[in-house]
């Protein structure tokens, strides 16, 4: 039974969001700069689904938001921008997490390199950052606080609008890397004291290379490359407009329907929590209460990830085993490692993240094959202790 | 994909999986810090390799290597096999492993060298040390 079962790396695109690209690949081709009537149109179209973003997320207006390629742009935007902003007024302190994706972490790597301190704040061993740890980390000089909404290996949720409160009391910048949550956990950037938010199109059911950075007004951004006046001059470049379009019309349909979904989707993600951790020596990562409805991490003891990945891709399961962006690379995930899961867990870690096409059927197929699967494996590991057996662990 | 069919084939049917009765040399390489673990075991009567298997802690570059080494050793003489884990046949015979899973496949190969001198140690057989080449050589280093 093919089992799609790693929605956080990528989400089917759905009927409507494809319905509503499509005129956009044909007829609808204008340039939405030209003056002419068929490019306003497309410019009309644009604005339009600037503000059923702008809605979803409680943006006080569309103007506050940007297209983008996707998040990774939004969240180099958001924090180069927010960095810049504080070095006028000579604040050049950042705070953020260990655990943030990539493209947090290494555009506060690049920005270190000029001149910048970045203080990187651990989660507790739950997989949260409480916003006291942030709140103690604040300095005078401190510019910017980018928390993600929620982690896209451990799905751990972290409390964005305590974090969000503690920096707009002090007048820091505030940004969350929303691109795990958005679709499925509420997004309101007024009520949280959010001023800059990353979203992803392709998270939430909608095209690839689409993407959004909401600035609150008043936050000038910078472009990161050079070119035309669009997006208000933030962001030069012609715009996707089929992406731009989708994402818009996939946000909408993932925001109306987030209540029942997400209920549904978090049953199917307990049951298999609960079927897997029915596997002896097998822990859960990360909090079990404030996760992403659909993300399930779990590690086995004494087996490796990979070989049980590809073994449950070869009966039709496609799971990950941590940030798909990372499966070229052999080191253990440094989320993994910063909420303290054992060495002899570590490698044996699965990520199956759910998603509104999953069903019941998948869900027990997932734990039977997991169950098999774990069980072959360590029959002939060589580090697991098998009844009555020592294990001579290699140094 | 991320490995040959010929990877594929090994690791989806693995031959000699397991540890072996009554061995007579047990080779162990590797650290779970930096992902593998194999422990290959070796019977041997007269001089020949009679029967071999292999545990392992690892991903499929490595439970195909053990696989393949474990079934290409039976019915050879000590040395012949100890030939064949210096030779680069495996990587040859697999078809190629990508560079981030090399490592794996030179940890089959010293598994099955330290089996062999474990043997000769048991048995107060004699070598040339330089033969067992033993040591995470193509690692470039534990980040922990």
């Amino acid at each position: 039974m093919f089992t799609y079962a790693d929605n956080a790396a990528t989400t089917k695109l759905s009927e409507n969001a494809k319905k509503a690209m499509l005129p956009y690949f044909d007829e609808l081709y204008a340039n939405p700069s030209s003056i002419h009537s068929a490019g306003q149109k497309i410019k009309d179209d644009i604005n339009k689904a600037r503000e059923t973003v702008a809605e979803a997320i409680n943006a006080s207006s569309g103007r506050e938001i940007t297209f983008t390629s996707g998040g990774t742009e939004s969240d180099n935007q958001a924090v180069i921008s927010a960095a810049l902003l504080g070095a006028e007024r000579g604040k050049k302190h950042i705070i953020s997490t260990s655990f943030e994706h990539h493209a947090v972490l290494h555009t506060l790597t690049k920005l270190k390199k000029q001149g910048f301190d970045v203080t990187l704040i651990d989660p507790d061993l739950n997989g949260i950052v409480p916003a006291e740890k942030i709140s103690s980390a604040i300095r005078e000089d401190t510019a910017l606080v980018s928390v993600m909404y929620a982690n896209n290996e451990i799905g751990t949720i972290q409390p964005i609008a305590e974090i969000g409160a503690v920096c707009r009391e002090k007048g820091i910048l505030f940004h969350t890397d929303a691109v795990q949550a958005a679709g499925h956990l509420p997004i309101d950037v007024q009520q949280q004291n959010i001023d800059l938010l990353s979203l992803s199109g392709h998270k939430f059911h909608g095209p690839k290379g689409s993407g959004v950075l909401y600035a609150r007004k008043g936050i000038a951004l910078s472009r990161l490359i050079e070119g035309g006046g669009q997006e208000k001059n933030r962001r030069p470049g012609t715009e996707n407009v089929p992406a731009i379009i989708g994402l818009a019309a996939a946000l909408k349909e993932s925001v109306e329907n987030i209540d029942t979904e997400s209920e549904q989707i978090r049953r199917l993600r307990d049951k298999v929590i609960s079927g897997l951790l029915a596997i002896p020596d097998t822990r859960l990562n990360g909090d079990p209460e404030h996760r992403l409805p659909g993300n399930i991490n779990i590690s086995f003891e004494g087996i490796d990830g990979e070989s049980l990945i590809l073994l449950l891709d070869n009966i039709g399961i496609s799971v990950s085993n941590g940030s798909a962006c990372n499966s070229s690379s052999s080191q253990p995930s440094h989320v993994l490692r910063s909420i303290g899961v054992p060495q002899e867990y570590i490698r044996g870690t699965l990520r199956i993240t759910l998603g509104r096409y999953n069903t019941f059927e998948q869900a027990d197929y997932i734990i039977s094959s997991v169950t098999k699967i774990v069980s072959y494996l360590r029959s002939f590991s060589s580090v697991f202790k098998k009844d009555g057996e020592e294990k001579l662990h290699a140094v | 994909m991320l490995y040959n069919d010929q990877i594929m084939e090994h690791f989806l049917h693995p031959k000699n999986m397991g540890a072996v009765r009554n061995s007579d040399g047990i080779g162990e390489v590797g650290s779970v810090h930096c992902g593998d673990v194999i422990r290959l075991f070796i019977k041997v009567d007269s001089g020949i390799i009679t029967s071999s298997g292999f545990e392992v802690f690892g991903g499929a570059a490595a439970i195909a290597s053990a696989s393949y080494l474990t079934e290409a050793i039976k019915g050879k003489t000590l040395s012949d096999a100890l030939l064949l884990a210096n030779s680069g046949e495996l990587d040859k015979a697999l078809g190629g492993f990508p560079a981030s899973r090399l490592k794996s496949a030179v940890f089959v190969c010293e598994a099955l060298q330290a089996a062999i001198k474990n043997y000769y140690d048991n048995n107060g057989i004699g070598y040339d040390p330089f033969d067992f080449a033993i040591g995470c050589s193509l690692c470039d280093g534990c980040d922990f």
